[in-house]
């Protein structure tokens, strides 16, 4: 599938095409259209014109990126020291468990992506898991199926 | 002209000259990898660590990044130094094990057991085909991608590179790759044979049978040996 | 700020003075009440924009929209209390509100001026309500220079911070100081980066200044990678205009041009303040050229991260904003002298700057008056993990960690035991128990074997693996090095494997030499911070918690009970006679009840006592309690024996030669009896000796019948005897035959499990007198049919299950007319079983607590009453719990005709009087190897209550089980070696699984006892077991632990 790239040029124009904005031309452009299409890199690397693998490099360097497109639906669960002495891991092995993929992967649907996330800065309130911007405090293995069933009825 | 003291001897750099090339002129032997003097510095292998200040201050850096410095206290193998060369050594071995330059490297600084899980990547990610590729060819066709353990050199999206012009360069300029070792215990992580190869393949041809002359031949003379034999040739460390 | 005022940007210093008394007199003379809403990304996450939202529904209705100040301000701190407001001027703290109690608020404490109670905070120790935010125990030791301000102003409002006279510090620094004079003032005061190396600030800005460039840059590093870290989120989503302004002045200082404030992106709520507070200052000109007529041109962006926690390093931090990849360079040059594009940079932390603006408002000397001689000012530190009051703490360098801990923190959850603390993130260690006491500072953290780091403080309890915790960094750290340096990126790579082959128990001593050989030189060799700190956490949990990673290596166990494919299921894990309750329940829960049965006798030979008595250690421990209900373990067991019983399915007693050699064994209660039933089965010869008339220890002599019913009793002992044990009864050794004499029979070891049945006196006045029986001699008299004399009013001193049970007892005799427990400390502290307790006080036992016997009153040789001291609770003792300490003059008499003492048992060891050499305690207990359970004369072992004390009977099942292990070593080989396996289930038995619906309905079983009538005229058994249906059920609810290690999801697999 080919993503309609005709929104990149405009993102590129906004920062005049400098070299020093990469990181965050690809930052608007991963905010657009959920990850990094392959010929909107190329396209980055001619108009800013770095080389594709420098391109490359940075954009498979920063976890804020995804050359693979993600899911509709996003569930992050936060593994910081804090959520991970609570009881965070568990959480996630129940979320692996129960959509069938690993974190950093993708459901084949493409319905799920379940990322992990090194630390949200809501210690407090954890184990955290944000659900598509919703933060979702004090997770037990029980609420995982709470909050993926209304989004699994959802399309 | 810049004044330090390496190994307790007073020496003089010129303006712009690394601890390396310090060390190197003045015949002071620094083992290196990722180095090479037609390519730009990386300082990744970590092998030409040398020791700089002295006590509680004294630390570990890349003789081939550091800027000599003047008054600049140096020693090229100290304790700590030797102790972080080895490991390095097998942390090499354990994942690039038939390379014949790291396993020569471990013979000469005697590293004798890789105590980690073997990976046969062959490859170290010492960035020399990257450099090569970038400032020798002017490719740019391969480059460093991801990072942490996940890290790796390949072409941008894994694809066949259209900056790619068949060159050859990078499989030349690798360490890992390049000479590979067929000495009798290849199979195992460190063997230190060829170090001690007894009949040596000059024993049996008019010439060098290393990989980088003649392609499939190095390590023959001894499989020839020992099937004429039927014994050992090379004796292990 | 309102958006539809025309802002003017102010052009002269004194226009910015001006503005600012102009706001500050405002702040000064407004009366309405101010309600001041946390709303932080956290306060968010628990409601906290409902809650506002409700507020300004609540106040719409009541009309008073002209009347009271509603602020949405950044995090207040105390995260434990979110959603919190504070209410101005009073200052009345309300926490945890749901968004229905804004109309009560508004209604009764702003209309009314009434304090309402329930959303008060409590403080957990005393039980007292504070009002205010200074009476709060996790305010009360907190200096919060820094962040004090956040509830005071709304951070998208550039009024409210001059309100509060913010920016006053720029007007003082570009009036009347020259850039030199500022940095002497920082110099001066101390200030050390607060990012986490602590350099000093103002030297580094010297450095800069003396720089000679056109273009120099400063950079606000707010990266915050440190997972469990969060103040600088939170400084900048609550007061930007801080931050702002401290920047605003180092550029002065410096002579920078540019800057830039470098966010995490995983903060959204900080990016869109901060870029809010910018435009707002821009508009003003605070930023831009000429600022305030002065010359001076500054101005300042945000820069995103993209996620990299390497790039809270300042070169890798530097590279990501020219674009490039986060990869460090060496050092030097210093960014101070080459940074930024090549230009002079000075790089702070968040919390550096915000520091600025009050050195320069109040003085070097007075930010110097804080702290300790090294480490000047206050450190934000995030307390986090497992602790009572979550939150952002800000105290003065110097404060112990146990202040910060236990005064400030309110101390573990579930009074759990404190482990350790971990500081500084990933680059720090873990701080034991035994250095609570270090004041925090730099240096204290670093000798320590810690680091300061960005201030991000864990707490763990006992329930945390230290082995697990390096595991945890060591794989955040293999992931987030940039990858460049072999020595970092293969190294942390190949200590997470050595460290992950440890939590799966199969670690080696030689790993552990491995590990720190690896960690030095991953230490020495790595170019930057990241890779020259990663191993702390492994060499700082290796320093302090060594036997940790022993006990993972060499005895295959996780004492914190984490590392899955340690633990397997944590019932069979902890269990000490290895029963497999995950395998028995997964057989229940198939209907396979004949097979459950054989797996309960397989490592049980007193299943039908167990299924009574048993403490059930396997309950306490069962994951589907966390946070729920654990399974009803022992009901089940319960269940089984019974249906088997009915069944009429008797146990297949192999009957083995018994071709081995003699061992004797002095005591037939719980450990005699297991020893000999494991012997025997491995064809030595047993002979049991015990002094009482019947065999079974303990169980027959002091647990009642209404616990225990003796025909079940007997038939696990006739079980055991039909392997081809001989029992002799009232055989006393030391009375009747010597340990040389059995030596001499031609036995070649000896078992001691005599038990701890001799009741301790009380020691007071009176104990001689007629009407004082001891518990024990109380309930043996009773189990045995024997005549007692019963009468009255009958007190009982003490706390544990003796106690209960001769209370129980009691209180089944006709001739009694009231039962009186009397213990010196609360119910939290008693030892009896919890479900013994319910059951004596639903039996009418009356329990006294805080209550101890001065003297016991006699008259005519008869007791006729008891004087009592009231008992208050004092320090924690060497058991841990809190001493009692006796009242002064609360003395009071009691009433009673009977004084049973049950203050704890004593083993009786007087047959060992003769046998000079054996070890032995003050506390009469026999002295044994832990693990081979031999005494210190060859082929003389010993196990059970006379080793430990009065403990419990699986425990001494268990030694006698383990006991017979090691003796058949010693007497066949001489030698005992020890071996140790993980443990695994002996099948595989497929999961039974409940549907979503039946999951979120099922409860834990609740047994039935019989009627209060039958209970109190009979010994009857009082508890009834389970119905099939009830048992399916709860077998079903399991969460069958036992299938999350490697080797049980490779097996499942194979056989699906």
């Amino acid at each position: 599938m080919e993503a309609n790239l005709s929104l990149v040029p405009a993102i590129i124009d906004k920062y005049k095409a400098q070299k020093k904005a990469l990181i965050a031309i690809l930052q608007e452009i991963q905010e657009t259209y959920n990850y990094l299409p392959e010929e909107a890199l190329r396209l980055v690397s001619k108009k800013l014109g770095i080389p594709l693998i420098d391109v490359v490099s940075v954009a498979t360097f920063y976890r804020a990126f995804s050359l693979k497109p993600k899911g509709r639906h996003q569930i992050t669960v936060c593994l910081g020291t804090a959520c991970h002495v609570r009881g965070g891991p568990k959480v996630l092995e129940e979320f692996e468990r129960k959509l069938g993929i690993k974190a950093g992967e993708t459901t084949p649907d493409k319905k799920f992506t379940l990322e992990t996330v090194n630390c949200l800065g809501c210690c407090a309130i954890g184990p955290v898991v944000v659900a598509d911007g919703n933060y979702h405090a004090h997770m037990t293995i029980r609420k995982v199926s709470r909050i993926l069933k209304p989004l699994s009825k959802r399309e | 002209m810049i004044r330090l003291i390496m190994n307790g001897l007073e020496v003089q750099a010129e303006e712009g000259w690394t601890l390396l090339q310090t060390a190197r002129f003045y015949g002071l032997e620094i083992p290196t990898l990722c180095y090479h003097e037609g390519l730009s510095v990386f300082g990744g292998c970590r092998l030409c660590l040398v020791e700089i200040g002295e006590g509680s201050k004294a630390r570990l850096v890349t003789s081939c990044t550091y800027p000599a410095e003047e008054g600049l206290i140096v020693h090229t193998d100290t304790k700590r130094v030797i102790a972080a060369r080895r490991m390095m050594i097998e942390l090499m071995l354990s994942v690039a094990p038939n390379s014949k330059t790291i396993q020569d490297l471990a013979s000469k600084f005697g590293v004798t057991q890789v105590r980690f899980k073997i990976r046969n990547e062959e490859c170290i990610l010492c960035g020399l085909c990257v450099r090569m590729c970038a400032e020798q060819m002017d490719g740019r066709a391969i480059g460093f991608q991801n990072r942490g353990y996940r890290r790796k050199i390949s072409t941008p999206f894994d694809l066949r590179s259209e900056e790619c012009r068949l060159c050859g360069g990078c499989i030349y300029i690798c360490p890992a790759c390049q000479l590979r070792c067929q000495g009798p215990e290849a199979e195992t992580a460190v063997c230190n044979a060829c170090l001690t190869l007894d009949p040596t393949c000059l024993d049996y041809y008019n010439e060098l049978q290393c990989w980088m002359y003649d392609a499939g031949r190095c390590g023959t003379c001894v499989r020839e040996a020992r099937e004429k034999k039927n014994t050992s040739a090379a004796s292990k460390l | 700020m309102n958006p539809r005022k025309r802002v003017k940007k102010l052009r002269r210093l004194s226009e910015l003075e001006d503005l600012i008394n102009k706001e500050k007199e405002k702040r000064e003379k407004e009366t309405r009440p101010i309600i001041s809403i946390s709303s932080g990304t956290c306060g968010r996450a628990r409601g906290s924009e409902k809650l506002t939202e409700a507020f300004k529904k609540a106040i719409r209705q009541e009309n008073l929209q002209d009347k009271i100040i509603l602020k949405s301000t950044g995090c207040h701190g105390f995260c434990e209390a979110e959603p919190n407001v504070i209410i101005y001027p009073e200052g009345i703290f309300y926490q945890k509100l749901a968004p229905k109690n804004a109309q009560e608020i508004i209604q009764r404490t702003i209309l009314k001026g009434e304090i309402i109670d329930s959303f008060l905070y409590v403080d957990p120790t005393n039980g007292q309500k504070a009002i205010r935010e200074g009476e709060i125990s996790f305010y009360r030791k907190q200096r919060r220079i820094v962040l004090g301000a956040n509830p005071l102003i709304d951070p998208l409002d550039i009024y409210d911070y001059f309100s509060i006279g913010g920016y006053s510090s720029l007007l003082k620094t570009l009036s009347s100081l020259s850039p030199e004079e500022v940095i002497e003032t920082i110099k001066k005061s101390g200030l050390r980066g607060r990012g986490g190396a602590g350099f000093p600030t103002g030297k580094k800005w010297e450095f800069a200044r003396a720089q000679k460039s056109e273009l120099k840059y400063i950079i606000c590093n707010a990266d915050e990678g440190d997972p469990g870290a969060y103040m600088d989120r939170s400084l900048l989503e609550g007061n930007p205009h801080r931050v702002i302004e401290g920047m605003i002045i180092g550029a002065y200082a410096i002579g920078a041009s540019e800057g830039y404030i470098y966010v995490r992106d995983e903060y959204p709520l900080a990016v869109a303040n901060v870029s809010i507070a910018l435009e707002q200052a821009r508009k003003l000109g605070l930023l831009g050229e000429n600022i305030l007529g002065t010359g001076f041109n500054f101005d300042l962006h945000i820069a995103k991260g993209a996620g990299a926690f390497v790039c809270g390093e300042e070169t890798a931090l530097i590279a990501s904003i020219e674009g490039r990849v986060g990869e460090p360079r060496q050092r030097p040059p210093y960014p101070a002298v080459k940074g930024l594009w090549g230009k002079p940079t000075v790089i702070n932390n968040v919390e550096t700057w915000g520091n600025v603006p009050i050195i320069l408002e109040k003085g070097a000397d007075w930010f110097a008056s804080i702290g300790t001689n090294g480490s000047k000012g206050t450190k934000i530190f995030s307390l986090v993990g497992k602790i009572n009051n979550t939150g952002l703490v800000e105290v003065p360098m110097g404060i112990t960690l146990r202040e910060i801990i236990f005064d400030i923190g309110g101390g573990i959850p579930q009074s759990r035991k404190f482990k350790a603390v971990q500081t500084g993130g990933p680059s720090g260690g873990c701080l034991p128990e035994k250095l609570i006491d270090l004041p925090i500072d730099y240096e204290s953290l670093t000798q320590a074997g810690s680091i300061m780091g960005s201030g991000g403080m864990i707490v763990m309890d006992d329930r945390t693996c230290m082995v697990d915790v390096a595991r945890y960094f060591l794989n955040f750290l293999r992931d987030e090095s940039c990858g460049k340096c072999l020595s970092c990126r293969e190294g942390t790579q190949r200590l997470w494997e050595i460290v992950t082959e440890i939590t799966k128990g199969k670690g080696t001593m030689d790993h552990l030499a491995l590990l720190e050989e690896l960690a030095m030189a991953v230490k020495d060799a790595s170019l930057c911070g990241l890779g020259q700190t990663a191993p702390n956490p492994v060499l700082s949990t290796l320093r302090y918690f060594r036997d940790e990673y022993e006990a993972h290596i060499k005895y295959k166990k996780c004492p914190a009970l984490v590392c899955k494919d340690i633990i397997s299921s944590p019932c069979h894990y902890i269990c000490p006679i290895d029963q497999e309750a995950s395998t028995y329940i997964a057989l229940i829960a198939q209907g396979r009840f004949e097979e459950a049965y054989n797996v309960i006798l397989k490592d049980n030979p007193l299943p039908s006592v167990c299924s009574r008595v048993c403490h059930h250690p396997c309950e306490s421990v069962c994951r589907a309690g966390e946070g729920g209900e654990p399974i009803a373990i022992r009901a089940l067991k319960r269940f089984v024996i019974d249906w088997a019983r009915e069944h009429n399915i008797q146990p297949n007693i192999p009957s083995t030669e018994k071709s081995r050699e003699r061992v004797a064994i002095i005591g037939a209660g719980p450990a005699g009896l297991t020893a000999g039933y494991y012997l025997s089965l491995r064809g030595f010869q047993v002979t049991i000796f015990d002094s009482l008339p019947q065999p079974g220890g303990w169980l027959i002599k002091g647990i009642p019948k209404h616990r225990l019913p003796r025909e079940l009793l007997q038939r696990d002992i006739d079980n055991i005897i039909k392997t081809g044990i001989e029992i002799r009864t009232n055989a006393t050794l030391g009375r009747d035959f010597s340990l040389a004499d059995l030596f001499n029979q031609g036995f070649k070891a000896i078992f001691l499990a005599t038990g701890a049945h001799r009741s301790i006196k009380l020691g007071i006045p009176g104990e001689e007198a007629e009407g004082v029986i001891q518990a024990t001699e109380l309930l043996k008299k009773i189990n045995f049919g024997e005549k007692v004399e019963l009468r009255g009013k009958i007190a009982i001193i003490g706390g544990g299950n003796a106690a209960i049970d001769a209370a129980r007892v009691a209180i089944r005799n006709e001739n009694c007319q009231k039962v009186i427990i009397l213990y010196r400390r609360t119910i939290n502290e008693m030892p009896a079983f919890k479900e013994e307790i319910e059951s004596a006080l639903e039996e009418g036992v009356e329990i006294q607590f805080l209550t101890a016997p001065k003297r016991i009153i006699v008259k005519e040789g008869k007791v006729i009453g008891l004087e009592c001291l009231r008992m208050k609770l004092g320090e924690p003792d060497s058991s841990g719990r809190r001493r009692p300490i006796p009242i002064e003059g609360s003395e009071f008499i009691v009433d009673v005709n009977m004084v049973i003492p049950a203050i704890g048992e004593r083993p009786d060891i007087s047959y060992l009087q003769n046998v000079d050499r054996i070890q032995v305690t003050k506390e009469e207990t026999i002295v044994v190897d832990r693990e081979s359970f031999m005494t210190n004369l060859p082929g003389v072992f010993a196990g059970g209550d006379v080793v430990t004390g009065p403990a419990t009977v699986v425990e001494a099942m268990a030694a006698g089980k383990k006991a017979a292990k090691t003796i058949e070593e010693y007497v066949s080989t001489g030698k005992i070696k020890m071996e140790y396996k993980l443990k695994r289930p002996s099948i595989w038995v497929e999961q039974v699984k409940l549907s979503e619906d039946e999951l979120e309905k099922a409860r834990r079983p609740k047994l039935t006892k019989i009627s209060m009538k039958l209970r109190k005229s009979s010994f009857k058994e009082v508890e009834q077991g389970l119905s099939e249906n009830q048992a399916i059920l709860e077998a079903k609810r399991c969460l069958r632990c036992d299938l999350e290690t490697e080797e049980a999801k490779m097996a499942m697999r194979r056989e699906k």
